[in-house]
């Protein structure tokens, strides 16, 4: 366990210590659709179904309106 | 102590990142406008250890999800709102009663949701709030969100905090239609409503979400999502059956505080001039004993300017929650017990394709067909548990004022 978090820390910190400027007329690629964080509707449709067939959930991942999940 | 320390560092030594100066070039208009998208979903399982048989017992599943979700933005707010239902057809809960193909058989969830947000300052910073309502035969959801966002001046880091919380009642007998009809009550399996199991019949959760988005160069960024899930309440499923040694039969019993804990790292990545690659990785961990790890990888490949191909693949393993033993293994002077396979240990994994088709054409004077979204997943459990998912999505947009600067061919 600890040894993830300290791998989860040292991940983030390196990226976000490792970033460059970027100026707006530079982001033709960042700013393609397929480059957003927020996935798909049919991706959000997966993790919805994922949560309910394990017993975790994805982090991150956006949860409508609730419900059982008992079926 | 050291690898502390080393952490600590790197940790300050992000969050203190050198601030890029602000760009004052470049003024993003906002044409105003409305987001219309339909979604239909369709999800088709096969297992046979049902929780509702006590962990043995077909897991046939099936459920068709259409959804409309509106949005109407202007320059500094946005109004959404979703509306859906879920069709379910389950063999298994079929099985509450003696009665095989009885009312329970088939069920509907209705779900809605609405959401504001609002830009403040100089739109760097926005703040939202949401609320909704799901309901089934035997659930009721009342959520209730808040949401605020705020970007760096320079546009290439932005921090995400989002609150829920969800309000869940889990008795039955709340659609007319139904055979379980009013008074409102927790529904247990035909052979064991001799008795009431349990003294509470809510679920509360409330989740704290947050989010760090970081542009590494132009073509790569990355985000981390720390986020903490606390649920009290009535955690177990009153029609779930567990069977012990001693040949004894009762419902399934849980504790009533789950606290759960998931952190995901995603980074985007754009090689070359036509692919995407999306990766992520999740832990997960909470206090029934589950710990979990989940890969993701997604390569999104252009054909063309307006379709794109992804293949994805999903890896996920979760160690079983203390309180789980198959049928028939539980000790008769257990506490907690479940013989629900969601909390077992497995391996599973996704994989499938996605098709976007974006063509980005007027239909009509101010009305645009933004694209097309199908994507086909094929889910598969250790436990032999399988599923296929197909979705389908369409975009359309229609605009308040005509932009004169946009291509109409």
């Amino acid at each position: 366990m600890r040894i993830w978090i300290v791998f989860i820390f040292i991940c983030t910190a390196s990226i976000f210590i490792s970033c460059s400027t970027v100026k707006p007329w530079q982001r033709t690629y960042l700013n393609d659709p397929g480059m957003q964080m927020a996935g798909s509707p049919g991706k959000t449709f997966e993790d919805y179904v994922q949560s309910i067939r394990t017993g975790s959930v994805v982090a991150g991942s956006y949860k409508s309106a609730g419900g059982c999940g008992c079926n | 102590m050291k690898r502390r320390y080393l952490v600590l560092g790197m940790v300050a030594a992000a969050l203190r990142g050198k601030p890029q100066a602000a760009d004052t070039s470049y003024q993003k208009r906002e044409i105003p406008k409305t987001d219309i998208e339909l979604l239909y979903s369709m999800y088709n399982q096969s297992g046979d250890h049902s929780a509702i048989t006590g962990g043995i017992g077909t897991e046939k599943l099936e459920v068709y999800a259409p959804e409309l979700n509106l949005s109407f933005n202007h320059a500094k707010s946005t109004f959404s709102i979703n509306a859906g239902t879920d069709v379910i057809s389950s063999a298994s809960t079929d099985r509450i009663d003696d009665v095989v193909s009885s009312a329970s058989k088939r069920d509907v969830r209705y779900h809605t949701d609405i959401m504001y947000l609002r830009k403040i300052g100089k739109n760097q910073t926005e703040v939202g709030v949401g609320t909704g309502v799901s309901f089934e035969s035997d659930y009721l959801s009342l959520p209730a969100r808040a949401f605020v966002s705020h970007s760096t001046p320079s546009g290439l880091r932005k921090y995400n905090l989002a609150f829920s919380a969800y309000f869940d009642d889990l008795r039955w007998g709340r659609r007319a239609d139904q055979s379980y009809k009013t008074p409102l009550q927790l529904i247990y399996p035909a052979e064991l409503r001799y008795k009431e199991w349990y003294d509470v019949h809510n679920r509360y959760t409330f989740n704290v979400k947050a989010g760090i988005e970081q542009v590494i160069n132009k073509r790569l960024v990355a985000a981390v999502y720390p986020e903490m899930t606390l649920q009290k309440g009535l955690l177990a499923t009153p029609f779930h059956r567990v069977y012990f040694t001693n040949d004894s039969l009762k419902v399934e019993n849980l504790p009533k505080q789950r606290i759960r804990v998931p952190i995901g790292l995603k980074v985007n990545w754009f090689a070359g001039s036509r692919t995407i690659i999306k990766a992520g990785y999740g832990f997960y961990r909470d206090n029934f004993g589950i710990t979990a790890n989940n890969f993701d990888l997604e390569t999104g490949i252009k054909i063309s300017p307006v379709v794109t191909l992804s293949p994805f693949v999903n890896v996920y393993r979760q160690s079983p929650a203390r309180y789980f033993r198959p049928y028939h293994e539980h000790a008769p002077d257990a506490i907690y017990y479940s013989s629900d396979y969601d909390l077992s240990g497995f391996t599973s994994y996704r994989v499938g394709v996605g098709f976007r088709w974006a063509p980005f054409r007027y239909l009509a004077a101010r009305g645009i067909f933004d694209e097309v979204q199908i994507r086909y997943a094929f889910f598969k459990r250790s436990d032999r548990l399988h599923a296929h998912m197909l979705s389908a999505s369409f975009k359309f947009t229609r605009e308040k004022k005509q932009n004169p600067n946009l291509n109409r061919n």
